[in-house]
């Protein structure tokens, strides 16, 4: 009782230091758990990419690669899936759904998906999220297209408004497809995922936008089949490039995945997107560990500021520890009066920077979450949370016992008389 | 009368230097009496002090205090004799800048049980007799408590320790130099109330100053230079 009141007056007489170590003791507590948020939001959101699909298959390439191009729209696939494998999968008896994914085209750099009105019904993100359009509904004709929000907004598209598709995946593409124009007819929801900007077509339109083409070269001048012709044709896609798979029971997993692998008719590959998503950041989670690095060195830097205010005031503050002994204080009290300082001070700085953390979160999560789909949580302290808090504790009494070793020498040496 | 501090065959010496800067054959304070403690600085007035409040060990000798030999305890043990039964005033800055000056004088109570129950045996709070010990020095309690202390003059800031010494009626008062930042004035009433405050206990005191004048209010005047037999009073002095 008598140390808590002679140490908060204490500190309470000192207010400019003493408001200076709360302050940055605050901001380091809010850094450190800050950063530890945007570490698991970042996690959270990338793994929550895709949810509710068992298994993605593609052509046999690597697990990764295959998650790359089918989840995320990066890179491209070495090979298609032929249409006859997909439908022979998708109506699998094990199977509750597929989502077909077919790429290749682009628009102005966004990545073109082939696929059919299963991604509407059945995609989820971030848990159990469903896709929803802001504006308009799924494609119904052969040359509707389905834009995600980041496009629309970007480009500034509407509803109605006529585009046109590009040959390949690059920014600028020399081969366009500019004689057969697609229609906005669906403007998605934003949804912080890769969907956003990704232009969807059914798989017959991008199956349509090839048919005059041969080997990978467009239509000979005189070949090219007009788009009002297209309409009239019953067109049938020959492949895609990857899909994802929803079985009925989760039990029979790895029955289906080992099926598709050892596929007899094709090379595939069936991945565990979990698993997969996992691995992935895992090797790109480099950089979240140098942040988490620098947020540690941040909090030492911070303790020894506090160590460095502790030990500056110990020789004004000679002749208070010699009037405590004076009238009675044993040597460990004045021991302790520089431990038990230290730990007001953290405890201070923690409940500060608890305030700072969370008022931060409260102004920066509706940005943070419709620009990069990251949701941090606005929830009481983890468990995490609370074991870096006690950390921090804990090394702030470490350290502390610098200027209470130094405080104690001092007192020892001047006895009851201060010289001076 | 007993005495109320023994010091017999005290040699003692700092762990810096080789020669003893005490060598006290015999000194001893009965209880209730005044002692005049004088002699040239660097002498060891001060570590005297520190010995008898228990803070330092002689290296040989005996130092008895109430009845009890300090140099037997543990070093808790002597620190809570400190806080019970003596109290100390020192030649300035005496008072904690960060609590009032009732604050201040109570301060002892919450290091000592045995001083708060002998302070409620005669008030109703700690704070009344803090305000009490106050009037008598003549200090207006109403006046100080809205002061922090370190706006008060010196002379105030002394009868504030002074008050802070005597509260809980200690066994011995410890004074070093209490006065030497007072002019002549002040100091002469400062002594005479703490002399009424020590006779209405019966508390001893042990007084440090240079100022020989002083030595006359005194039940007994001891120079140190006379019981240290290894005196080394600084030459340049
Ligand atoms: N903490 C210390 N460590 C080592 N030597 C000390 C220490 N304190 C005092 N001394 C030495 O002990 C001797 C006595 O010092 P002390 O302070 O007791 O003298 P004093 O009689 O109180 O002098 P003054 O009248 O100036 O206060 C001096 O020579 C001093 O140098
Ligand atoms: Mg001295």
């Amino acid at each position: 009782m008598t140390m808590i009141k002679v140490v908060i007056k204490s500190l309470f007489n000192r207010k400019a230091t003493t408001f200076l170590t709360i302050l940055s003791i605050a901001l380091s507590v809010s850094l450190l758990l800050g950063i530890e948020r945007v570490r698991s939001g970042a996690r959270k959101s990338f793994e929550s990419t895709v949810s509710g699909v068992d298994l993605i298959a593609g052509a046999r390439s690597g697990p990764v690669n295959l998650l790359l191009y089918s989840v995320f729209r990066i890179g491209d696939a070495t090979n298609n899936v032929s249409y006859q494998s997909y439908e022979r999968f998708s109506v699998h008896e094990k199977v509750a759904w597929t989502i077909p994914i077919s790429l290749g085209d682009s628009h102005r750099g966004f990545r073109v998906v082939g696929t059919n009105g299963n991604y509407f019904k059945f995609y989820r993100f971030a848990g159990d999220k469903k896709l929803s359009f802001s504006q308009g509904k799924a494609f119904e004709g052969l040359f509707d297209v389905v834009i995600g929000s980041q496009i629309a907004k970007s480009l500034g598209y509407s509803l109605g408004e006529k585009i046109t598709l590009s040959h390949g995946s690059g920014e600028v593409s020399f081969q366009e497809h500019a004689d057969k124009p697609f229609s906005i007819v669906g403007i998605l929801d934003s949804t912080g995922t890769p969907v956003d900007k990704s232009v969807h077509i059914s798989l017959e339109a991008m199956h349509a936008l090839h048919v005059d083409w041969k080997d990978g070269a467009p239509p000979r001048p005189g070949e090219e089949v007009s788009q009002s012709h297209l309409l009239n044709m019953d067109i049938k896609p020959a492949a895609i490039t990857a899909f994802f798979i929803k079985l009925k029971s989760k039990i029979a997993i790895f029955n289906v995945q080992r099926e598709i692998n050892d596929f007899r008719e094709e090379a595939l590959l069936a991945i565990l997107p979990g698993v997969t998503l996992r691995n992935l950041w895992e090797t790109i989670g480099l950089a979240e560990n140098a942040l988490f690095a620098v947020s540690i060195m941040v909090f030492f830097v911070t303790l020894i500021g506090m160590v460095i205010s502790l030990l500056a005031t110990m020789n004004e503050r000679r002749r208070e520890m010699a009037i405590l002994r004076s009238v009675g204080a044993k040597k460990s009290f004045i021991f302790s009066v520089l431990i038990v300082e230290s730990c007001v001070l953290t405890l201070s700085g923690m409940v500060a920077g608890l305030l700072v953390l969370y008022f931060g979160l409260t102004v920066s999560r509706p940005v943070l979450e419709s620009e990069m789909g990251m949701t941090l949580g606005l929830f009481a302290p983890t468990f995490n949370d609370v074991i870096y808090l006690c950390a921090i504790l804990v090394g702030s009494v470490i350290v502390s016992v610098v200027p209470a070793w130094r405080a104690y020498r001092n007192s020892l040496a001047d006895g009851l008389m201060v010289k001076s | 009368m007993n005495p109320i501090l023994e010091v017999s065959r005290l040699s003692f010496s700092w762990p810096s230097s080789t020669s003893a800067v005490l060598d006290i054959d015999s000194f001893s304070v009965a209880q209730g009496e005044k002692v005049f403690l004088h002699g040239p600085s660097g002498s060891g007035k001060s570590t005297l002090l520190n010995l008898i409040g228990g803070v330092l060990t002689p290296q040989r000798g005996e130092i008895t205090f109430n009845g009890m030999n300090l140099n037997e305890m543990s070093s808790e043990a002597r620190d809570l004799v400190r806080g019970d039964q003596m109290g100390f005033i020192f030649q300035m800055f005496n008072l904690l800048p960060y609590l009032n000056a009732v604050e201040n004088i109570t301060l002892p109570c919450e290091f000592s049980k045995r001083k708060a129950m002998r302070v409620l045996e005669q008030a109703s709070s700690l704070g009344d007799e803090a305000r009490r010990l106050l009037s008598a020095l003549r200090l207006d309690p109403h006046i100080l408590e809205e002061k922090s202390v370190t706006q008060l003059s010196v002379g105030q800031q002394q009868r504030v320790a002074t008050a802070r010494a005597l509260i809980g009626r200690p066994e011995m008062v410890i004074a070093d130099e209490p006065t030497s930042a007072l002019d002549s004035n002040i100091r002469d009433r400062f002594l005479r109330l703490l002399f009424d405050e020590c006779n209405r206990n019966g508390t001893s005191l042990v007084f440090v100053s240079h100022d020989l004048d002083l030595g006359k209010n005194f039940d007994r005047v001891v120079s140190l230079e006379e019981i240290n037999r290894s005196f080394t009073a600084d030459t340049n002095e």
